[in-house]
Parts: structure tokens; sequence; C-alpha cells
């Protein structure tokens, strides 16, 4: 992006908005554009947070993920324990170059900050639905703790609840929350739990250990799986145990021992597979080891700084075999963006997430 | 868990991942495999969309090792790729790059191959799976494929699959595209043959089909009652450049309009096929091929065909010679470097309606697109004052690809002016990711098995079956001959392609 090209009533916090008058504040926004900008979108991204100072860092991840994202995007921030009862909004619009040349390209942002009393989670609703741009789908991203209690409207109209499960202090009700709504009929609410997203490079790299004849073989002999996580990627970590249970049609893991982090699932046939969880310092997950019975090893690590996998495989009778992957991302814009990409009814996250149910407190 | 199938990848990843293979490339020191092939394995490897385990052995005369085949390929990728190199990236996908020399018609070269092959399916797993890519002369095609055979290289090992892509030009005309491919049908069964048109790889190339069959309000007004007449257009501002030895024997119409513009015409002019399976629309392509009227004699193609040859001009404030005094190029010679022409789609949709198509060097701007000219609105209530009042619809294939539609509007204020504009759809504006490089597509879709976006042997024939006696025409009698025009380098072409148009009443779009 050119910054240079961009007016500067276009950074920072935005523009204050008098709420019912959004509209006429987001049209006087293009008409002071000096360069020539398009409008562009193709959906409606909804953020809700009730952390502080929220919108400066939402802002600052939908300038990027405008960039391959366009759309309407709203930011909703709740304050409740402000000592004020008010209602604040800012519009905004985030400009990029296009790739093919100098033209800009805009979205537009509005943000509502609820304080005091008005920092309800039902009003969130009314404040989205007058705003929303007609016709695109909506997706919508919470933030934090899901409530107990979603409004029945907005949740009817989203196609895409965006979650970040390795946030969460009680992932077993969260998790609970998440598989009640994707059980719904009624609802579309596809479930993009951005934890899963964080891992999904990590998958394919470590599927592909497998493609090779020999040790393919040795799937059928796993006997030990260990993860190695940091404090945030506990349940990255027990996801990951889900797919792997799920893909390999072991049964659900059972605790071993008192210390919550070890585990064994039976394989088919009843033979067990230790799993153990570790915690480490670094990235949210820093290796994974599969190990078989006849002494075949798969590994994949991740160094703290780095953003690449390396994997690496001794397969029994065969020669050792290392490589480097980039690794998934941990930046939220570049998460948000992979899951904004990504389509299907996330069968395969589900499975996982039942796998693991019983192991989740 | 008996089953030899990978279960970890069941579901993994909604981008389709073809299973891995081994890639061999036949020329692989050459332009096509430096500029295009390696870049875009690379690409499709650094963004996960590529089977790490995929081999790629590289065939060729020249003699040199798999390390200095691999940092020639080195240079070139860092050279052409559309992404920067990364080292620890580039060192995990050099590790399945190997060389592999000799003659293409050495038999002993071909029995190695099949051994090496043998070797990198145990090694890494790429279960008996072949992709040869002849990025060759077509002169080679008989010679390469007929020794694969004989090696029993032409099918798949342990349950495995072997298929072919070969680039154009897919003949000269119909008898040599016809002999081309009945050398390859003697190895490969047609399921197994991809030709590669680069066009049809391009993001919206594949977006026509979309545009029609995906959105319900085109598909009612996709006929002669609502359209005037198409044009489809593929300019560049480059004259021959080094390809000079090429183009001479080949020239516009069999360059750009025997391929690409007349596969942009059948996406365009194709009935809704009955799925998506690559045969379903290949079929629903062949029959407009089927249809398009011939021209039966020298004089049906003088009415109808314009060919012309960039003479001296200037091109962006530079002064550019005439492609008679390009370098290796003859100085009588009557190749053409412009085709304009009107083409008929005898069919129930089409009936009347021109499709204009044209294709030219040295022309003001580089581009291509397909221009949908609606009839226009009668000329009651607002119309009545002239003016170009009708509607278009303009898909540009590139660059800036994207869509856009004219509409009229009313101007504001009192008086009753109308005005067009634009809506327009920019791929950049709304999907900010940069869409891969056509070859990227195309061979992981060769390598998932997918031939939609390549040819079909009929598809070809029947392209030369329509090209054949335009050039029968410019080949023939001299007496008879249509005749070359010239066009200043930098011009939109010869004028008399303007008159082609003119005397149906219409002009080509501004390039």
């Amino acid at each position: 992006m050119s910054t240079a090209t961009i007016t500067p009533a276009f950074f920072g916090d935005g523009i204050p908005a008098e709420i019912g008058k959004i509209d006429k504040e987001l049209k006087k926004l293009w008409q002071e554009q000096s360069t020539v900008a398009t409008r562009a979108s193709r959906l409606n991204l909804v953020v809700y947070s009730a952390a502080d100072s929220s919108i400066r860092a939402n802002t600052a991840i939908m300038r990027e993920l405008t960039r391959d994202h366009a759309g309407r995007v709203i930011l909703v921030a709740a304050r409740a324990k402000s000592p004020e009862n008010r209602l604040r909004a800012w519009v905004n619009a985030h400009c990029h170059l296009t790739k093919a040349g100098a033209k800009q390209t805009c979205s537009e942002q509005i943000a509502f900050l609820m304080e005091g009393t008005s920092a309800n989670t039902r009003l969130v609703s009314s404040l989205v639905f007058s705003h929303l741009d007609s016709d695109l789908p909506l997706y919508l991203w919470w933030q934090g703790e899901l409530p107990a209690e979603f409004d029945e409207r907005l949740l009817g109209a989203t196609e895409r609840l965006i979650f970040d499960s390795s946030t969460w202090a009680n992932p077993k009700a969260q998790f609970e929350l998440v598989r009640a709504i994707a059980a719904r009929p009624d609802l579309d609410a596809i479930p993009g739990d951005l934890n899963w997203t964080r891992c999904s490079t990590l998958r394919l790299s470590f599927a592909q250990f497998f493609d090779v004849p020999s040790a393919r073989a040795a799937l059928d002999k796993v006997d030990r799986l260990d993860l190695e996580h940091s404090s945030q990627g506990r349940t990255t970590a027990v996801l990951l145990l889900g797919w792997f249970a799920d893909a390999l049609k072991w049964g659900a893991p059972e605790p071993s021992g008192t210390s919550g982090q070890e585990f064994v699932c039976q394989r088919e046939g009843g033979t067990p597979v230790r799993v153990v969880l570790a915690r480490k310092s670094g990235a949210f997950i820093s290796r994974v080891t599969l190990r078989s019975s006849e002494g075949s090893v798969f590994t994949l690590t991740r160094s703290a700084d780095s953003d690449l996998y390396t994997t690496q495989s001794f397969v029994a009778g065969a020669d050792s075999v290392e490589q480097s992957f980039q690794a998934d991302s941990h930046e939220p814009s570049h998460l948000l963006s992979e899951e904004l990409s990504r389509g299907g009814a996330r069968r395969a996250y589900l499975r996982a997430l039942e796998k693991v149910s019983g192991i989740l407190g | 868990m008996s089953s030899s199938a990978n279960p970890l990848r069941e579901g993994l990843t909604m981008r389709p991942q073809p299973k891995p293979c081994t890639v061999v490339i036949f020329g692989a020191t050459g332009d096509l495999t430096m500029r295009k092939l390696l870049p875009a394995l690379y690409n499709l490897a650094a963004d996960g969309d590529l089977p790490p385990s995929t081999a790629i052995v590289g065939f060729a005369r020249r003699e040199k090792t798999d390390d200095v085949f691999r940092q020639e390929m080195e240079t070139a990728v860092r050279k052409f790729s559309r992404q920067t190199v990364r080292d620890e990236l580039w060192n995990s996908f050099v590790q399945g790059i190997s060389y592999h020399q000799s003659e293409f018609t050495d038999d002993d070269g071909y029995r190695r191959l099949a051994e090496r092959l043998d070797q990198i399916d145990a090694e890494r797993g790429t279960g008996g799976r072949r992709l040869f890519y002849l990025s060759v002369a077509p002169a080679q095609f008989g010679e390469i494929v007929e020794r694969l055979k004989k090696y029993n290289l032409h099918v798949g090992k342990d349950g495995g699959w072997a298929r072919v892509i070969v680039e154009k030009p897919f003949g000269t005309n119909l008898p040599t595209a016809e002999a081309l491919n009945n050398e390859i049908a003697g190895t490969f069964p047609e399921s197994a043959v991809y030709r590669i048109d680069h066009f049809l790889g391009k993001e919206t190339a594949q977006n026509i089909m979309v545009l029609r069959f995906a959105n319900a309000i085109f598909e009612p007004i996709w006929n002669n009652r609502y359209i005037d007449h198409v044009q489809i257009t593929a300019g560049e501002t480059l004259g021959v450049e080094n390809r000079a030895g090429y183009y001479e024997t080949s020239g516009a119409l069999r360059d750009m309009i025997q391929n690409h513009l007349i596969q942009l015409m059948t996406l365009t002019a194709m009935e809704p096929p009955t799925s998506l399976h690559a045969d379903a629309v290949r079929d629903e392509k062949v029959k407009v091929l089927r249809a398009l009227r011939r021209m039966n004699s020298p004089a049906e193609v003088t009415a109808n065909v314009i060919r012309g040859q960039y003479a001296a001009g200037a091109i962006m404030g530079k002064e550019v010679p005439a492609y008679r005094n390009d370098a290796n190029v003859n100085p009588q010679s009557m190749t053409e470097t412009y085709v304009g022409m009107r083409i008929f789609v005898d069919n129930w949709r089409w009936a009347g309606v021109p499709f204009y198509v044209r294709s030219g060097k040295r022309l003001p701007k580089s581009g291509a697109e397909i221009a949908v000219q609606f009839k226009r609105a009668p000329s009651v209530l607002f119309n009545q004052g002239g003016g170009d009042s009708s509607n278009n619809l303009v898909i540009r294939i590139q660059p800036d690809e994207g869509i856009s539609m004219r509409m009229q509007a009313k101007l504001p204020g009192g008086a009753l002016r109308i005005e067009p504009v634009k809506m327009d759809f920019q791929y950049g504006a709304s999907f900010g990711r940069p869409s891969p490089e056509a070859y990227e597509r195309l061979i992981l879709d060769a390598m998932g098995g997918d031939a939609t976006l390549f040819a079909r042997r009929d598809e070809v024939e029947e392209a030369w079956k329509f090209v054949d006696p335009i050039l029968d025409a410019w080949h023939g009698p001299a007496a008879d001959q249509p005749p070359l025009t010239f066009y200043p380098a930098g011009s939109p072409g010869p004028v008399e392609a303007d008159q082609l148009l003119a005397a149906d009443g219409r002009e080509w779009r501004r390039i």
C-alpha cells in the first residue's frame, strides 16, 4: 500500500460520526477523497470485542485484512466498566492500491463503542443490522468468550461464526456452545475457529509424510504421539489430538495419570496409543512427534522465532528425510484472511472436536 | 486401516491437492521450462498446493549433473517466479529435482528413465504416477511418446497413472494436427492427453462459465434476441522479438486465433454443459466449433477476414521498424501479424450474431478481452437523439482482469441528458490475493486429472477445419489470394479491418 496516495482522513481511529447519521458520514468520507478510489465489498465482517482498546487493535487488523478481503467492516467494542453510559461511533476506510496498478480500492469501516449500560450484547444486532452492506454475506468474528445466549437474529443471519478457542478461559463450556450451534439445523453459521486455522499448514505438512508407502505402513503401528505446546496452545494441541484420533480411527482419548497432560487412545484392534502433551515456551505448537512400534519416527518442529516448519522422518529401513515448509502464521490478520479464504462445513474440525470432547476441561 | 490411502489427508484442505507424482519435463533446458514451468512448480510448492513429495525430472540432451541443473533452475526461478524465493523452501523443493541426460531418440535413455522413475516412486512415494511434459518441438512428440511406450512408461505403475502434456502448436493445419494426434494416440489414450492452452488457465477465462451459468440474469439474454454482436480481441504492443523463426511459419492466425481466441469464443458461445466434468464442458465447446460457418472460397475469405502486417510506426513515443525489417524476417514476408475477422456461429442461439475476432502485434495497447454488445433499447422515450445507447458487457482477460458493464444513466440536473456509465468489477479490487499464473493452475489440474481447461483432440481438429480454408486461400493461386494489408505499428490495425465492421454498421472497440 502506498500511503502517499491516501488522504489523511482515511487514517487513524476514524472520523467521529453521530449515531443515525453514519451513512451520511461515510458519504462525506468519499466526497473528501482527493484521489480516485473504488469502493469494494464482497462481505460484511462484524467484529465484536469486550477487550480494552479493541477498536484500535482491530482497526490495525482490518487495515491488513482488507488488502485481500474487501468488505464492509463493523467493529463493535463493549466497555461495560466505563463510568459513562453512552454509545459512540466512528467511520473510517482502509484503502489499498490494487495489484494491477495505481487504482485505489477502499473498504469502509464503522466502529461502535458501547459503554456502561449501553455495553449490552443484546444491542449488538441492532447496530449491525442498521449498517450492513445489503446482499453480501455476514461473517461474525466474536472475540473472547462466546455468550451463553446469542442474539438469535444476529446468529441467524451469520454465515460464518469466527472465534479463537485459544483465548478461552473455559474451553469445555465454550466448545459445547460451538457444537450446539453447529448442530442446529435452523442455523447456517459455520464455525470458524482461528485456533484450527492456526494449525492448517501444520496438518498438511504432517500428512505429507504418509504419502510414501513405507511411511504409510507405519501409521497402522503408531503407539505414541507427543505434542509440545505453549501455554496458549493447549487447546490447539488438544484439537490436533482430536484430528489424529479421528483420521486414524482411534478411540476417544482417556486421561492417564493425574497430570492432565497424558492420555491413552485405543487403535482399531485395541492396541493403546500413548499421548503426551507437554508445555514448552515458544510457538503455539513447537513439536509434534508420532512414533510407531517398529521404530519409525515422524517429527515436525517449529522454533519460537521461525516462520518455518521442519519435518523429519525416520522410517525403519529407509533414509531419514528432512524438509522445510512455510509455517502457519500467528498474525491475527493472516489467520483471519486464511479463514475467510476457506469454504466447506468444517466437518473435520467438528469430528476432531467430538473426539476430544471428554478432555477439553 | 488396511487401505493404502493416506488417512491424514482426508478432508484436510478445501483446495484440491493432487496426489504426489513425478513430473518429467522433456526439453528441460529450454526457455519455457525456465521461464514458466519451474517457477510455476516452485510457486505451487511454496503456496502449499503441491504435494511435497512431488519429484521433477528434467530430460534433455545436454550433458550436465543434477547439481548443475538444480543451480540453473534456481537461477531461473529466482528470476521468473512471481514470489520471492526463500532459501529454506527452495532447499526442500530442490531435493525433488533431478536431471536425466539423453537424446530424445536414444532407447537406452528411456530404459534408464524407467529405472529412475521406479526408484523415485520407492523413495518419495510418487506411487507410479508420471506426468510427462513435452516442452519440445511438435516434430519430436512422436519419437518421444513412441519410446515411452516401448519402455512401458505410457501406463502408470502400481495403481498409478501416466499422462502427457503437450504444448502448442498442435499442428500447422488439419493434416499435421491429425498426424500429431495420431502419433500421441498410438501411445496415450485421449483421457491421458493434456493439450495446454495457457489462455484457458487465466482466472477470467475460467470465470466466463461462472459468469454465464452461476448468474441467472445473463443466460436469458445471452442469445440473438438481445445480443447484437461479440468482439474478441487480443493485442500486444510487442513485435515478434526473438521469435521470428517460429512466427514466420506461423503468423497471427495460427499463433493466436486458431487456439486462444477460438477457445475464448467457444466458452462465450457454448450451451450450458450438463456437468462440470471435463468431457461435458468440452462436448459443448466442440458443438460450437462444428457450428462455425466455414469459408469455402477465396472470395468468402476476402469478405470476412482481413490479414495485415505492421509497417514502421511508433509505440509509446518510440519508433519501431516494420515487420519486414525485424531481425530474421524475410524482407518480402507475407506473414500476417494481424487478423481481424467476422465469424458466424450457425446455431439457433447465435443465428445472425457476428463474432468479430482480432489479434495483432504492434498495436497501441496490450490486452485481451471479450466484449458482448447488446442491442439498443427501442428508440422511444429516451433514445431518439442518436448516439450509442447500447449496453455492453466486457470481460477483461488480461491485464486488469475483471468484468464491466456499460449502461445509460441520467445526468443530474433539470435537463434530460443521458450518459453512459460503467459498473466495474475488478479482480484486484475485490480479491486482493494475486491470481496464480495460468501454468500453475494447469499443471495442478493435469496432476489432479482434470482436463476441463485443456483442449481435446476433436476441439483442436475442428478448429483447424475452420481455419484451414482461410490458410488455403492465403496460400493459394496468387490471382485469388486475399490481399495482405499494412498498418502502421502503434495503430489499431489496418483500415480494411475497420471497413469490415463499418460495412455492418459497427465499429471495433477502442483498444
